[in-house]
């Protein structure tokens, strides 16, 4: 569109009294073409006043003399209040020549003077023309000078604001006074090319639209169309503006009638270059819009290009400054939370925390201490362990730990017991000394850490008792303890297999089981039995009985009570068995019921002889045979005693051998007992023709005479019936330095070696049919032996075969 | 004719009641030995209808004077007889498994003795 300048309207005050005249001006002034004029006419002085003041007319044609008053007085009257007026006003006279007039006009500051008589339409047109572009020219430059202003004004603006809202109001109600529009607004893209109105100036009447969500489907379409490369939207009236149905609709909706709209473009964003536009409206009427409309509009988009950079700059900046001052915030309120978080553990924790300056006194000490010491930590503060009066003995400790701590630079520990306060016992601490180190890398400060190990020593001690206790359960224990591992290798040997089996502990440690100490005739069977293999929990055996190899390579049988050792995750590591020797009880019962089974034997043959005698004379079979008679009665009557010896000696074996028979001891002499062996055996003796010899040697000895006689008459009677008739037996007696000696030897037809021990045993006589011959009972030796045994003596027999036998048996002197 | 029976016992006075017994009640003829040896002895001149064994006997057993007659043709038919105290059970089935005519327990019923000998021997 061409610049609309030279189409306004100028407004002619044409003052003159003559009608015609006035008509002839216009008539001259409406020829000229290019220009278009309205037209106010005055026919006086007062009425050309009073049109001038309310109309402003931009240019007047005033007449000279007029018949209330010269014309000059109009000129005066406009220039009122201004040094060197410049008046577009022409003055028409009818007076030729007048050189006083023309300087006075021209004094009044009128644009041009023109003689009436030289008015023709090309010179009035001229002359008016001339003003016309004189006064168009001058109004151009002072608007483009306010103009100026604005801009500078915004400009301003917007380097002392940063906020763009505020510039942008700024800017909407600049530009709408300066237009003297009736809206103006800012019009911003979102992302979608939708958009909101954001700023605005409004002149009442019309309602305010700030914040209205606009949509226009045109722009989403093409990106903003040609507004992208900054182009102007110009519509005087948005009726001829050749505008769609739907945008006529929504423009009705503000109202608008006129609209000038330029681009807000983004000067950094070319992807999306269009920010938004800069709108301005008349709203009732069509409005032209000049080209310094335009380039006014156009500048303030650029400003506001400008600010919306600066706004932007500053925001991220705000928003960085905001988001650094959240995370100072942060970070400040979770450094404070840490650190009460670890105040509050120090505080609570039941470990003694302390830190002391290297001049060992406190800097921090928790609030355990008053549950140990029952003295408040502050208390300790600035003092030392020695000032607090702490056990010497700790503090020694502590000073050492630390010390070392100095020197090396390593942190200590150690363990330490401590009195509580109130008597409550003693507590036990882990110490822990840890150094704290300045910037410079020195030692500044020494943490200390006292952890309460109470409950774990007194466990520890506990457990040291039972392990202890076991220990010496298992060392002690009059019972063999054999632990082995799951290949048969001994682990553990107690001190009492050892002992009882003669072996030192290395020899047994790590061996294996079966082949060192089981008898080879046992070690098949028990591989059979369990299994083969010790770990096998199916045939595990928890009672077992099997011989053992002692070191000196006799069986000792062993009656075990076997136990598998599991870990915590019950796997089989070995077995632990606790074994009794039972080699002695098992002799003895072999020895008991074999005593029963002779015993029994020897009790029903005497009584079987009798039975059968005395049920035959009974029956009176024998009633004719007075010599059997009498024989069967002698049988009876022998056989009974025999029954009775025999009696006599098992109950007296008996009562000696389970220690119910007291010794009474006294002191005698060793010749006196033995004349009174011999006066008992004399009779015997004599009748099997034998000769008794003793010593008599006089000895005191400390005995039981009875038993001691009973002893040697017991021997001497076997040396008696052993020895043929004619022979000698003798007694002996000799005293030695720790004991006295009693010897009964004979020259009978002696006894095998093999014997020589066995004769003491019970029933063990070398022919039993011998002995019963001579009316023995089988048991007579093992009485002396038991006898001896009694006064802790011992006896032993020595013989050579066919060539007699000696008997032996030591008293001790009284012990 | 009278049955003759040798009596092997080392009890002197046992086997002299034993004895007396057999003859007053059945009148059969008792030879006595008072050893294994002294009866192995006397059987190589005597030929006994029957013969009664102690067990329990010094030196020589009876089971081993029972294993020796068996092992002689002239003896080994000879019936034997344990006369013995040994009557528990076992003892009595390994006598039972010797081949023995049986088994008379001591102490014996002097009333008795002859029948049960009889009995045992068909007699």
């Amino acid at each position: 569109m061409t610049s609309p300048t030279l189409d306004v309207a100028i407004t002619i005050l044409i003052v003159d009294d003559s009608e015609e005249d006035r008509v002839t001006y216009m008539r001259y002034l409406q020829s000229d073409l290019s220009r278009s004029y309205n037209f106010l006419e005055a026919a006086t002085l007062e009425e050309g006043l009073i049109f001038w003041r309310s109309h402003q007319p931009d240019i007047v044609l005033v007449d000279y003399s007029l018949p209330d008053g010269e014309g000059l007085e109009l000129l005066e009257a406009m220039g009122e209040g201004v040094l060197v007026p410049k008046l577009e006003a022409i003055v028409l006279t009818g007076h030729r020549g007048n050189e006083q007039l023309i300087l006075q006009t021209m004094r009044l500051g009128a644009a041009d003077y023109l003689s009436k008589s030289e008015v023709t339409a090309l010179s009035l047109c001229n002359r008016v023309g001339r003003v016309v572009d004189h006064l168009l020219l001058s109004r151009k430059l002072q608007r483009l000078q306010n103009q100026e202003i604005v801009i500078a004004k915004i400009a301003l603006h917007i380097r002392q604001y940063f906020d763009l809202e505020e510039i942008s109001n700024a800017i909407v109600q600049e530009i709408r006074a300066f237009l003297k529009a009736d809206r103006t607004v800012i019009y911003r893209f979102n992302s979608d090319m939708s958009g909101v109105i954001i700023a605005e100036s409004v002149f009442p009447p019309w309602e305010t639209c700030i914040h209205r969500q606009l949509s226009d489907e045109y722009f989403p379409e093409n990106m903003g169309g040609e507004y992208r490369e900054g182009r102007v939207f110009i519509a005087p009236d948005i009726y001829t503006a050749n505008l769609s149905e739907c945008h006529l609709h929504m423009l009705e909706q503000f109202p608008t009638r006129a609209s000038l709209i330029v681009p807000i473009l983004h000067p950094n964003n070319l992807d999306h270059p269009l920010w938004g536009l800069l709108c301005t409206y008349q709203c009732f009427e069509p409005h032209f819009w000049d080209e310094l409309d335009i380039r006014l509009l156009q500048q303030l988009s650029v400003q506001l290009a400008i600010a919306l950079q600066q706004a932007e700059l500053y925001r991220s900046l705000q928003i960085s400054n905001t988001d650094l001052e959240n995370r100072v915030n942060e970070r400040t309120a979770e450094l404070f939370k840490r650190q009460q978080e670890s105040t509050a553990l120090v505080e609570n924790s039941p470990n003694l925390i302390l830190r002391l300056d290297r001049q060992l006194r406190h800097l921090y000490i928790n609030s355990a201490i008053e549950k140990i010491l029952g003295i408040p930590p502050a208390a300790f503060i600035g003092k030392t362990f020695r000032e607090m009066g702490l056990p010497e003995r700790s503090i020694l400790v502590a000073e050492d730990a630390i010390r070392t701590l100095v020197t090396t630079g390593i942190s200590q520990q150690y363990e330490i017991e401590f009195p509580l306060s109130d008597n409550r016992g003693t507590a036990h601490y882990q110490v822990s000394v840890i150094p704290e180190y300045d910037a410079d890398g020195e030692i500044s400060t020494i943490l200390m850490v006292f952890a309460d190990i109470t409950s774990n020593k007194l466990s520890e001690f506990a457990l040291q008792e039972a392990n202890r206790r076991w220990q010496s359960l298992l060392d002690n224990v009059r019972l063999i303890v054999i632990g082995l591992d799951n290949e048969w290798k001994v682990e553990y040997a107690n001190p009492f297999f050892l002992e009882s089996m003669g072996y030192e502990l290395a020899e047994v440690i790590g061996k294996d089981w079966l082949s060192c100490f089981v008898p080879q005739s046992e070690q098949e069977n028990i591989r059979r039995d369990f299994g083969g293999f010790l770990n096998n929990p199916d045939k595990f055996l928890k009672y077992y009985q099997n011989a053992i190899v002692t070191k000196s390579g006799q069986e000792r049988v062993v009656s075990w009570n076997n136990t598998i050792l599991r870990k915590q995750n019950n796997e089989v590591i070995g077995t632990m068995s606790i074994g009794e020797d039972i080699t002695d009880k098992l002799k003895v019962e072999r020895l008991k019921s074999e005593f029963i089974s002779i015993a029994s034997h020897e009790l029903r043959t005497p009584l079987s002889s009798i039975r059968g005698a005395l049920g035959l004379l009974a029956s009176g079979v024998l009633a004719n045979q007075p010599e059997v008679a009498q024989n069967m009665l002698n049988i009876a009557s022998s056989d009974t005693e025999r029954l009775v010896r025999l009696v006599n000696d098992i109950l007296d074996l008996e009562r000696l051998e389970s220690n119910n028979v007291t010794l009474n001891r006294q002191w005698s002499d060793t010749a006196e007992i033995c004349q009174q062996v011999i006066e008992t055996m004399e009779a015997i003796a004599a009748k099997s023709q034998i000769e008794i010899i003793s010593n008599v040697p006089s000895q005191q000895i400390f005995a039981d005479r009875d038993r001691l006689v009973q002893t040697l008459v017991n021997l001497l009677s076997n040396a008696v019936k052993f020895s043929m008739p004619h022979s000698q037996v003798h007694l002996e007696v000799e005293a030695i330095t720790d004991e006295i000696i009693f010897r009964v030897r004979d020259h009978g037809r002696g006894i095998p070696e093999s014997n020589l021990e066995s004769i003491f045993e019970r029933f063990n006589q070398v022919d039993a049919s011998d002995s019963r011959q001579m009316g023995g009972t089988g048991l007579g030796l093992a009485i002396c032996r038991s006898i001896v045994q009694q006064h802790g003596g011992k006896i032993w027999a020595e013989s050579v075969l066919n060539q007699g036998s000696t008997v032996s048996f030591t008293i001790p002197h009284r012990i | 004719m009278n049955k003759s029976i040798l009596l092997i016992d080392d009890e002197v006075n046992l086997a002299q009641v034993v004895a007396v017994c057999l003859e007053s009640f059945k009148g059969w003829k008792v030879t006595v030995a008072n050893s294994g040896k002294e009866g192995l002895r006397l059987l190589e001149t005597i030929k006994p209808d029957a013969i009664l064994l102690d067990v329990m006997m010094p030196e020589m057993d009876g089971i081993s004077v029972y294993q020796n007659l068996q092992n002689n043709s002239e003896t080994q038919n000879i019936p034997v007889i344990f006369l013995t105290a040994k009557v528990q059970v076992s003892d009595r089935e390994r006598f039972a498994q010797l081949g023995i005519v049986g088994t008379i327990a001591k102490p014996f019923e002097p009333l008795k003795i002859a029948d049960q000998i009889a009995e045992l021997l068909d007699w």
